[in-house]
């Protein structure tokens, strides 16, 4: 039962007409020992690379230099990020592209596919039996110490998988290639793989930097991999209206970017174990209209973390009774709980043998050798020098990399036994190129080892390999060393095709099963974070508004003291800004609201247009910067206004209208009106200091409409009517209250909360009054009344819609 | 062979309405060759709005429900008739610690009372240097396994102190053997660490003990809630043995068992998650009383 390396045939390149490395790859020396992927062991250009190096060497530098930089700004600008664990606070980092892809011609493609389809079949029967019969053990072709050992060994699970469900759905294999020229597997991935949404992410990036190339050289599209697993997941669904949805640990999870970005792709809902309820019968996501059926999950949370009662105690990322109702067959996941089981690596000791046990067949790509060293003989081997290759010690249980492994090398304590150590092989990875800045900071090629990471999904037609990859670049010559959380870089994998490809679209809303987001599946979670961040944006470009018109007339030359600004000071008070006159103003008063809407839309990326978070992000960031602390505090609330418009404008004009957009308005349009209600209040009563109606016209953002229809002068009735009470205009009180009325009647669902008839009353009595209202009776109190209506809107709003459960729970022990 | 009556409940107050709550319960004696089961009831207020039994992995009943709605409190109560037939061990083990360890390894079946399931250490059974050091200490690879097991056992009941308020249901063995103090499942947590660092299958054990003493004794420490003790594999041979360490005492018929597991987590009596419960409080009473 030992993997031992098969020896490889040699070099199949025999053509003696190949061109040698010249331009970029002037310079450019193969490790010592080690394959590289670009030239080959006679110093030539592998013909796989010629006519992509011959396009690269043909274009202008600056051009190429431009290029690259529009695939960076692709990645910033769209927050491509991963999280980084630091000691204490994690942050996001971006995400450094190599600018050089991997790549790999069909021909050898097409085996390496064949190759990992046939193991995805061996996973499948190796999990098969030990969550079933378990025959594999009790004949004694796998210990019974390993896999009851492994974390990943779900027990619950034990003949607890529907028959009519595979235990893998969606996969990926850490490759290498070896100094023979043979691809091997470092590492399976099965129980939550990452890195295809990253990897489509570096396509999206690598077209905009070489569109052209990818159709002249004819790079295989990864769109139709996506729309296959996406049809096949569909078609699991029950009957009846449910959803497909994708289970993340949430935004705390290094790579909920990537998972947020899938399910936007992918139109699944983005699902955090607070939105999902399990009966015996099955899994509800609690919706703004009450529960919802879901029975399809990708599941991208760790299978120990799903269940706090039948699994980890201490999880609060689950869903209790998660286990139970994938037990009834209710449920399909994706993968099955328990498929983490062969990722431990002493499997890797035992594939080559399942792979004749149960297949009949060879493993056509091995993985790396590994020996358990719970095998007598095995042990002997190792302990007796008979294995002729340098070896490292390691854990039989743990799933990382060998080269990512150094942490669980150096833990290893002397308590632990031979069953529990596996010996593997230690790798030596072929190079590939990757541009960097050499002498005098001149870009140049340079070999650096990689790995990659490929992707399986299974379809209705069975396994579909994704033609492409995650490739990890390290930043050294050093092997031993490729982690995202390092310093190294990922590049994407381009499968070069003999024939033309087919178009398929990457952006959603084209393709087949596109039919999708029925009104009322809204989570509440997310409908939630619509609503507030509706408030926050709008809550924002009051305070902003008001603080302009403060400045303003301060740079104008008015005193602190002027009856005036003291009102619009204590006004301004009220809205967080103590001394609206420091020149830390912005920084402290109106980006810490700015960046809690920020907050408020990351957690809801899936939800709208990347150009609108992307507007407030950047916007955000941009705001710590040094540059932007030398701005005068009146330019910085121009900006943020700027920006804030457009921030709107792109989440109004992009969005569906369906719920999730109508939390948002609400949030908006309540936080306006009533903000609009409270100073006009306010500055109005009972006597208004002399401009005070300008000022108010100013923060009402309504100067404009009122000089169209009045004279230069203004009065309170006027300014009351227009501010307050004219339907026409976008930013009166009125017009607020008609829209949040409309907005509360389209959500609500009459069947499932007696509260929010109650709710739908009080909007259409609220807006009813100020429709009737003339301005001479608009006191002081109907407006406090009605900022009160608001707030009563508000919190009924909150109470029915974001029900108890993402709040409040607490586990018994 | 002796006959027992067991009466017991828990009782969860909570300070706010929870609005859900799902638990899953394992408090009846489970079903053994040595442990027939006469009667078994298990009462729950408010009437749950589902309910149903399950057997997990490790072959213990599960009750579980769902209450959906309001409710202030929840309580359990358990009435069982059951007959302990165990006697003191004939078959014993003559292998060592080491050659326990080493015939682990050819364990072939993944059943329940499979030795792989038990031979790793979970987060709450995990050694550090100090326990490790005590395991060493006490248990010689080549020693009786049996021996080793006894002197580790009536170490533990020495040294440590019975003591409800040094640690709580998520304290990690080897805080409790730093505090030299805690309850029964503190005494079996340590007891599992130290024999799985010594390649030792354990396992952990939740039932009932005795709560009135037999005539002319004293009452046995962990009467008044449920207890929990460790069985240790011993080989093919001896098969699984069972210790007390809270008492010093081999396992006969003054224990009745209700489940079996890795650690405390895998047999707890009760898990459960409440929704919007706020504070809680919680009370258990146990009575095993022997009907002569």
């Amino acid at each position: 039962m030992i993997a031992s390396p098969v020896p490889s045939k040699a070099d199949q390149e025999n053509d003696d007409n190949r061109p040698t490395p010249d331009g970029l790859l002037a310079g450019y020396t193969p490790l010592p020992g080690a394959m590289d992927e670009c030239i080959a062991s006679d110093g030539t250009i592998r013909p796989a690379w010629q006519p992509a190096m011959a396009l690269w060497n043909a274009q202008d530098p600056s051009e190429r230099d431009a290029r690259h930089r529009a695939a960076d700004r692709y990645l910033r600008d769209n927050g491509v990020a991963h999280r980084v664990y630091g000691s204490g606070a994690s942050s996001e980092r971006p995400w450094p592209i190599s600018h050089v892809p991997l790549l790999i011609n069909a021909t050898e493609w097409s085996a390496l596919e064949k190759g990992l389809i046939q193991r995805a079949h061996l996973l499948e029967a190796v999990l098969k039996d030990l969550y079933g019969p378990q025959t594999l053990v009790r004949d004694g072709h796998l210990p019974a110490t390993l896999v009851a050992g492994s974390p990943g060994f779900i027990r619950p699970m034990i003949n607890g998988q529907s028959t009519k469900s595979p235990h893998l759905h969606f996969l990926a294999f850490d490759l290498g290639r070896g100094p023979d020229g043979r691809w091997w597997v470092l590492g399976d991935r099965t129980q939550a793989p990452s890195g295809t949404g990253y990897a489509l992410e570096n396509r999206l990036a690598t077209a905009r930097a070489a569109g052209p190339d990818l159709r002249s050289l004819r790079v295989r599209r990864l769109a139709r991999f996506f729309q296959d697993f996406r049809e096949t997941m569909g078609a699991r669904r029950g009957p009846g209206s449910s959803r497909v949805g994708l289970l993340t640990p949430g935004p705390f999870n290094e790579t909920y970017y990537e998972q947020a970005f899938l399910a936007r792709y992918l139109g699944w809902l983005l699902l955090e174990g607070g939105d999902l309820i399990a009966e015996a019968d099955g899994l509800y996501v609690r919706t703004v209209r009450g529960l919802k059926r879901v029975d399809v999950l990708w599941r991208r949370l760790d299978a120990d973390f799903c269940d706090p009662l039948e699994l980890r105690a201490d999880s609060r990322l689950g869903v209790p009774g998660f286990v139970k109702a994938l037990r009834s067959g209710a449920l399909t996941c994706a993968n099955g709980l328990g498929a983490g089981l062969v990722e431990s690596r002493g499997f890797m000791a035992f594939f080559p043998h399942l792979a004749q046990t149960l297949l009949d067949e060879d493993l056509a790509v091995p993985n790396i050798a590994t020996w358990w060293l719970g095998d007598k003989k095995a042990r002997q081997a190792i302990e007796h020098g008979d294995v002729d290759t340098s070896l490292v010690h390691l854990s039989a249980y743990g799933t990382a990399l060998p080269m990512d492994a150094d942490d669980e090398a150096a833990g290893f304590s002397s308590g632990q036994r031979s069953r529990d150590q596996v010996a593997q092989e230690v790798v030596r990875l072929s190079t590939m190129p990757s541009l960097e800045p050499g002498d005098g900071g001149v870009l140049t090629l340079r070999p650096r080892p990689f790995s990659v990471r490929v992707f399986l999904a299974r379809t209705q037609e069975g396994w579909s390999v994704m033609p492409g990859g995650f490739c990890r670049v390290a930043d050294t010559d050093d092997t031993r060393a490729i982690s995202m959380q390092d310093g190294s870089r990922s590049a994407d994998v381009w499968v070069l095709d003999g024939k033309r490809q087919e178009h398929v679209s990457l952006l959603p809303g084209s393709g087949p099963a596109q039919v999708r987001r029925v009104p009322g599946t809204l989570p509440a979670r997310a409908a939630d974070n619509l609503f507030w961040l509706g408030r926050y944006t709008e809550r924002a470009q009051i305070t902003m508004r008001l603080a302009l018109a403060y400045l303003e007339r301060r740079v104008d030359g008015a005193p602190k003291d002027d009856p005036l600004l003291i009102t619009v000071a204590e006004q301004l008070e009220r809205w967080g800004i103590k001394d609206p006159d420091v020149d830390a103003l912005f920084e402290r008063s109106v980006l810490p609201v700015m960046t809690q809407a920020r907050d408020s839309a990351s957690s809801i990326r899936d939800r709208f247009s990347p150009d609108a978070w992307r507007t407030l992000n950047q916007f955000v960031e941009a705001a710590k910067t040094h540059s932007f602390a030398q701005l005068s505090p009146l330019e910085k609330i121009e900006s943020g206004l700027a920006t804030l418009a457009a921030f709107s404008g792109l989440a109004s004009e992009n969005m569906i209208r369906l719920t999730g957009w109508r939390f948002l308005e609400i949030g908006r349009r309540i936080e306006r009106a009533a903000g609009t209600c409270q100073i006009a209040r306010a500055l109005c009563f009972p006597d208004p200091p002399a401009g005070t109606f300008d000022l108010l016209l100013e923060v009402a953002d309504s100067v404009m409409s009122y000089r169209q229809r009045y004279s230069v002068t203004t009065d309170r009735t006027t300014v009351i009517d227009l501010v307050v009470l004219d339907p026409n205009s976008p930013r009166s009180v009125a017009f607020q209250l008609e829209r949040i009325q409309g907005h509360i009647d389209e959500i609500t669902d009459h069947r499932a909360f007696e509260q929010q008839s109650d709710l739908q009353r009080l909007a259409m009595a609220t807006w009813s009054k100020a429709y009737t209202c003339r301005a001479a009776s608009v006191t002081e109190s109907w407006l406090a009344t009605t900022e009160e209506a608001l707030r009563a809107m508000s919190e009924t709003i909150i109470k029915g819609f974001v029900t108890p459960g993402t709040a409040g729970r607490t586990i018994q022990q | 062979m002796k006959r027992y009556e067991l009466n017991a409940s828990t009782t969860y107050t909570y300070g706010a309405n929870a609005a859900r709550g799902y638990h899953m319960v394992r408090m009846l004696p489970r079903v053994r060759p040595d442990q027939p089961v006469d009667a078994a009831e298990l009462r729950i207020a408010p009437e749950p709005t589902q309910r149903g039994t399950q057997i997990d992995a490790f072959g213990n009943p599960v009750h579980w429900f769902l209450i959906d709605g309001p409710h202030d409190s929840l309580s359990v109560e358990i009435r069982a008739e059951v007959r302990s037939l165990r006697t003191p061990n004939l078959l014993t083990s003559s292998r060592t610690v080491a050659e326990v360890s080493s015939e682990a390894d050819e364990a072939n079946s993944l059943e329940a009372s499979s030795p792989a399931h038990y031979l790793q250490p979970t987060a709450l059974t995990e050694v550090d240097a100090d326990l490790a050091a005590f395991a060493d200490e006490l248990i010689d690879p080549e020693a009786r396994v049996l021996d080793a097991l006894e002197a580790l056992s009536k170490a533990l009941y020495e040294r440590l102190t019975f003591d409800g308020t040094a640690t709580d249901v998520s304290t990690l063995a080897a805080d409790a053997f730093k505090k030299q103090a805690g309850v029964c499942q503190d005494f079996a947590h340590i007891m599992l660490a130290a024999c799985r660092h010594c390649g030792l299958p354990a396992c952990y054990i939740s039932g009932y003990i005795r709560t009135d003493p037999p005539p002319g004794q004293p009452r046995l420490a962990g009467a008044d809630a449920m207890h929990a003790w460790v069985s240790v594999w011993t080989g093919m041979d001896g098969g699984w043995v069972e210790f007390d360490p809270t008492n010093g005492v081999r396992v006969v018929d003054d224990h009745i068992v209700v489940a079996i597991g890795r650690d405390y987590q895998d047999a707890a009596p009760m898990r459960g998650e409440v929704v919007g419960a706020g504070a809680q409080s919680h009370t258990v009473a146990v009575d095993l009383i022997e009907r002569v």
